[in-house]
């Protein structure tokens, strides 16, 4: 499908184009503000300094410079006698330089607070796990409940089962997920102590995982399942009033047929995007739940790298966010012309 | 507009009369028909269009007509404009804690943030709901020395119910321990024993060696989670300031046990006796340094020393010292310089009125040790915290405001003794008699038993339906104040949202082409951004306050509006209507603004109330990572600031909780009626 591929190659350049976009923004914004300060004694003061100057962001004299401002951290001596002066670079050489690192030896650089000259894609990959873990879990518990309590809906519409579950729906759409993660946990681990209150340390053996996994995945399933349940019951009430659906019913098949064969299959079409968009809702909602949970997943790696100003970590963080969202709006769009192929995404008008 | 289509006209005004055709063919034969029957009706009237006779409506009085008939969306309406009433009346006197200073009144003391921690309370005390008892977990048990319950230091009136009585072990002093052992930190090797490490030593006492024979016994416990420590060990002998080793590491332990998995009580060391006076005698160096001496004064104690790097603790079962001498007087010295209880060991302070605590063990610091394992007895109780706080109270206060309560009348001293004080008889009912009674103690510090609430000028005990938080303020006026805060930032955010949101919408839809492409790909690249992330970069770059965050807010938040607006514009643009009002020479605002937008408003109306409460939850999320308004508080800050006391005063997390959920429920409800009714072809697909 040649018209699909150049569709998509387009939307991909863009895809790029944006995030490239908006790590740039997000990177002159960060570095206007005034740099963390450095920890340590002068060693390793000096260890974050040459780690600073290997990257591209500062620049090392050995000897007092002008013009420059002022040093970053006082004149350090080693043992040899050497003396290091450490300067900022101008900010649209650090920017080059990050670049350059980028593009030249896909170098994300290395953080600089959260985890000391640990290389930034590492801290990424290593973080990224319990967050995919919980959304995927989340999003397999949800699905054929969503769906289920939705066909439910649909098919007793306007009855007492319709009522209460839209009502229920409605109650756990409004209510927003960290009320519903602290309501979890004073129940689940305050008050009964059946779950722990928090995310274990690393290195917990695979059961403290599991226990710990119960209130997040909870937490985020109340609201996808209502996501769900409205959108099949909204998809399958549609479905159910057209016109071939009566025609099915008067060519002689059973109400279950109609439903089965016709209607459900019909209303698929638009929740397969819905389930892509709904998986980076909840990725992006996890944040909060991550920092309430304690849970050390992107969300919370995000909340620390700004606090504590950690660019790098922050920017391939970003990055990484950036680009699912825009990823997922990319797949849904394909999708669209997928499960129905009457729909041709970016065709113009006729 | 169906009703007026049904609207019949009158017979008579319909231009021409009706003949009832088949009567008349009956009676018609063809012949006795006159011209006078052939006649025109209405031939002289001029006919024109009737004026409708029912009420004309409007398209607003119409889709209010079917919202009222969404019974929930009404209740939902109902509720969000109390919530919005209490949120404008509650915290009209501020929020202020409650007589944070009782100040200005010289016969009162500051007491600063006093009613804090406050449970809710509605029902009287006894009803277990909401009646402002709050359940105290893993409290000590037993009741101290003035029979009062020692968790709280509340008295025993303040104590509703007690729970089932549980035991443990604490590692660390605790009141109503028992037992134990005590922690002694091991010295790694020998050269370091004069700096004290690994030792333990007794108060200084007089041992008379020329009559009477000392012995010193002493039983280790079991190691530590680690494993066994079997350490060397030295009986020392401390006098001057110098150190005497009385054993030189040369006595051995008998048999080991072996340790069982959480078994605190087994010590299967054997018990290790020396003989003091012997060694005392048989000392070189202290013949040395005190020949012929026929008593010691000095410190008794133990050093112990083991090799292995991560065994490092030494647990202490008892140590008797005790001496063959009969004088009651000695046995109670020695037994007070003995101890089998660690724990009250422990709990002993080093000095008492000044003099030095002969029950004082200390270790290399001079400093008490931890007890391992002390058994300790523990329940839950559930306390009536408005009887803890508003109840009878102690303050302590100055001699100048005794003499105000004197000189008022309050207080009379008994016998005219200045020494001693009773509260006057004013009237049982007098609220101004807040002083039960006033005790001076040795040191004649005066301390004055209150009743709290009249002391703090209610005129009754107060009750908080809310409770009050950590800093004392009344949660129902706090919350209300939060949520004030929270509806103004998501009134005036959606207002700007929707005003940018429908201009930009309008321009870029209705002008089409290269306008609509390039406005369209700003929207793009901006609702491209994660919100969250322009938002805490702009808030990092400049505060934290309102502006700061309405504007944060207002940066993507208008895009919605805006597809909504736009694509409203390229539905009703190519309208008839719209062109025979260009081909009139309306010009483009005049288009926009009377043709097409109302078309439009609808939706607006419904996009803004929605808006509302999705900018109250963005900005509860941004405060729960930490980047919240400071100096207002909005409901968002509200709940991440008491979500650390979820386990400890969980109402004062669930009181905000219930509150925005009450609202993003109501708005909903509120918000999906009105759509409804305006736009009676979207119903259902909520």
């Amino acid at each position: 499908m040649p018209y699909l591929l150049k569709y998509s190659l387009k939307r991909i350049a863009l895809l790029i184009f944006t995030t490239f976009v908006i790590l740039t923004i997000t990177f002159f914004l960060m570095k206007l503000l005034p740099d963390p300060p450095i920890s340590g004694n002068d060693v390793a003061q000096n260890a974050y300094c040459q780690d600073q100057v290997s990257q591209g962001y500062y620049l090392v004299f050995n000897s007092e410079q002008t013009g420059l401002g002022s040093t970053i951290i006082p004149p350090y001596t080693d043992p040899t006698g050497a003396t290091f002066f450490y300067y900022r670079r101008p900010l649209i050489d650090q920017y080059f330089s990050w670049l350059t690192g980028i593009f030249t030896r896909w170098e994300w650089g290395t953080s600089s607070v959260i985890q000391r000259q640990a290389d930034a894609i590492a801290i990424i990959g290593e973080r990224l796990v319990p967050t995919i873990t919980i959304n995927a879990f989340a999003l397999i518990i949800s699905l054929p409940l969503g769906f289920i309590f939705g066909i439910i809906a649909a098919l007793k519409k306007n009855k007492p089962t319709d009522h209460i579950i839209s009502t229920v729906v409605m109650i756990f759409i409004s209510v927003p997920s960290f009320v519903i993660i602290s309501l979890l946990m004073l129940w689940l681990s305050y008050d009964t102590g059946w779950l722990p209150s928090s995310w274990p340390i690393n290195g917990s053996p695979i059961s403290a995982y599991v226990s710990a996994m119960v209130i997040p995945v909870l937490a985020l399933c109340f609201g996808t399942i209502a996501a769900f349940t409205r959108y099949t019951r909204a998809e399958l009430c549609e479905v159910m009033s057209s016109e071939f659906l009566l025609l099915a019913r008067t060519k002689g098949l059973t109400k279950s047929q109609c439903v089965i064969r016709h209607a459900l299959r019909n209303s698929l079409v638009p929740l397969v995007p819905m389930i892509i968009g709904q998986f980076i809702g909840i990725l992006g909602g996890s944040v909060v739940l991550e920092q309430l949970y304690g849970i050390q997943g992107i969300g919370r790696l995000f909340v620390e790298a700004i606090k504590a100003r950690d660019y790098n970590v922050l920017l391939v963080d970003m990055a990484v966010f950036t680009m699912i969202s825009l990823a997922a709006s990319l797949l849904v769009d394909l999708s669209y012309g997928i499960v129905d192929p009457r729909i041709r995404m970016g065709a113009k008008a006729s | 507009m169906n009703d007026q289509d049904n609207n019949l006209l009158p017979e008579e005004e319909q231009g021409f009369k009706l003949v009832d055709a088949f009567t008349e063919a009956k009676s018609f034969d063809g012949q006795d028909v006159s011209s006078d029957d052939f006649k025109f009706v209405q031939q002289d009237k001029s006919i024109h269009d009737v004026k409708f006779n029912t009420k004309p409506t409007t398209f607003f009085r119409d889709a209010m007509r079917r919202f009222a008939k969404n019974k929930s969306s009404v209740v939902g309406g109902i509720i969000l404009g109390i919530l919005f009433l209490l949120a404008i009346i509650l915290p009209i006197d501020g929020v202020i804690p409650f007589n944070t200073t009782i100040g200005g009144n010289s016969d009162k003391v500051n007491i600063l943030n006093y009613e804090t921690n406050l449970p809710p309370k509605i029902f009287d005390i006894g009803t277990g709901f909401l009646d402002g008892t709050l359940e105290m977990k893993n409290q000590p048990y037993p009741l101290d020395s003035e029979g009062n319950y020692i968790g709280l230091g509340a008295s025993a009136d303040c104590v509703v119910s007690i729970g089932d009585v549980y035991t443990g072990y604490s590692n660390s002093y605790s009141s109503d321990g028992e037992g134990g052992y005590a922690t002694v930190t091991r010295n790694v090797d020998s050269s370091a024993e004069n700096t004290g490490i690994g030792w333990m030593y007794s108060a200084s006492y007089e041992y008379d060696i020329s009559q009477y024979n000392y012995t010193l016994s002493f039983t280790l416990g079991w190691a530590n989670a680690e494993g066994y420590v079997q350490p060397e060990f030295d009986v020392l002998f401390f006098a001057n300031n110098k150190y005497y080793p009385l054993t030189d590491y040369s006595l051995e332990y008998g048999e080991i046990g072996q340790k069982e998995d959480n078994e605190a009580t087994v010590y299967p060391y054997k018990t290790q006796e020396v003989n003091l006076t012997t060694l005392l005698k048989n000392n070189e160096a202290i013949q040395t340094d005190f020949p012929d001496a026929t008593t010691l004064t000095g410190s008794v104690g133990l050093i112990f020393k083991a090799d292995t790097n991560n065994k490092t603790a030494i647990y202490v079962h008892d140590v008797t010292l005790s001496s063959d001498n009969e004088n009651s007087r000695e046995k109670a010295q020695l037994a007070n310089r003995s101890f089998d209880d660690a724990n009250e060991l422990v709990g002993q302070p080093l000095t008492i009125n000044n003099q030095p605590n002969t029950r004082y063990w200390a270790n290399n610091s001079s400093t008490q040790f931890n007890p391992t394992d002390a058994l300790t007895s523990r329940c839950d109780i559930v306390y009536d915290m408005y009887e803890v706080k508003y109840g009878l109270n102690t303050i302590t206060i100055a001699q100048s405001v005794l003499d105000n309560w004197v000189s008022q009348g309050l207080v009379e001293y008994t016998d005219g003794n200045p020494a001693s004080y009773k509260k006057t008889e004013l009237g049982a009912n007098n609220n101004d008699v807040y002083v039960e009674s006033i005790v001076q103690d040795n040191g004649g510090t005066l301390r004055a038993n209150v009743i709290m609430w009249k002391y703090l000028g209610y005129d009754h005990m107060p009750k908080h339906i809310f409770g009050t938080d950590s800093k004392g303020r009344d949660l129902l006026k706090y919350v209300f104040s939060g949520l004030r805060t929270s509806l103004l930032l998501g009134i005036i955010v959606a207002a700007i949202n929707i005003f940018i949101g429908v201009v930009w919408g309008s321009i870029s839809g209705y002008f089409g082409g290269k306008v609509d492409l390039i406005m369209e790909r700003f929207v793009d690249i901006l609702s491209g951004i994660p919100w969250i992330v322009l938002m805490t970069v702009l808030i990092i770059k400049m505060g934290q306050s309102f502006f700061v965050f309405s504007l944060a807010l207002c940066l993507t938040g208008w895009i919605g509006t805006e597809a909504v607006t736009r694509s409203q514009f390229y539905r009703y643009k190519g309208r008839e209507y719209v062109l025979a009002s260009r081909t009139l020479g309306a010009r483009a605002p005049r288009l926009i603004f009377r043709h097409i937008l109302p078309n439009a408003i609808g939706t607006i109306v419904t996009n803004s109330i929605l808006m509302v409460p999705s900018v109250i939850f963005n900005e509860a999320t941004i405060s729960y990572l930490g980047l919240g308004l400071q100096g207002l508080d909005s409901l968002g800050v509200i709940l991440s600031d008491n979500q650390n006391l979820l386990n400890q005063y969980p109402y004062q997390l669930i009181v905000p909780a219930v509150i925005i959920s009450l609202l993003m429920i109501c708005f909903n409800l509120f918000g999906n009626g009105l759509r409804d009714a305006f736009n009676p072809s979207l119903k259902g697909s909520d």
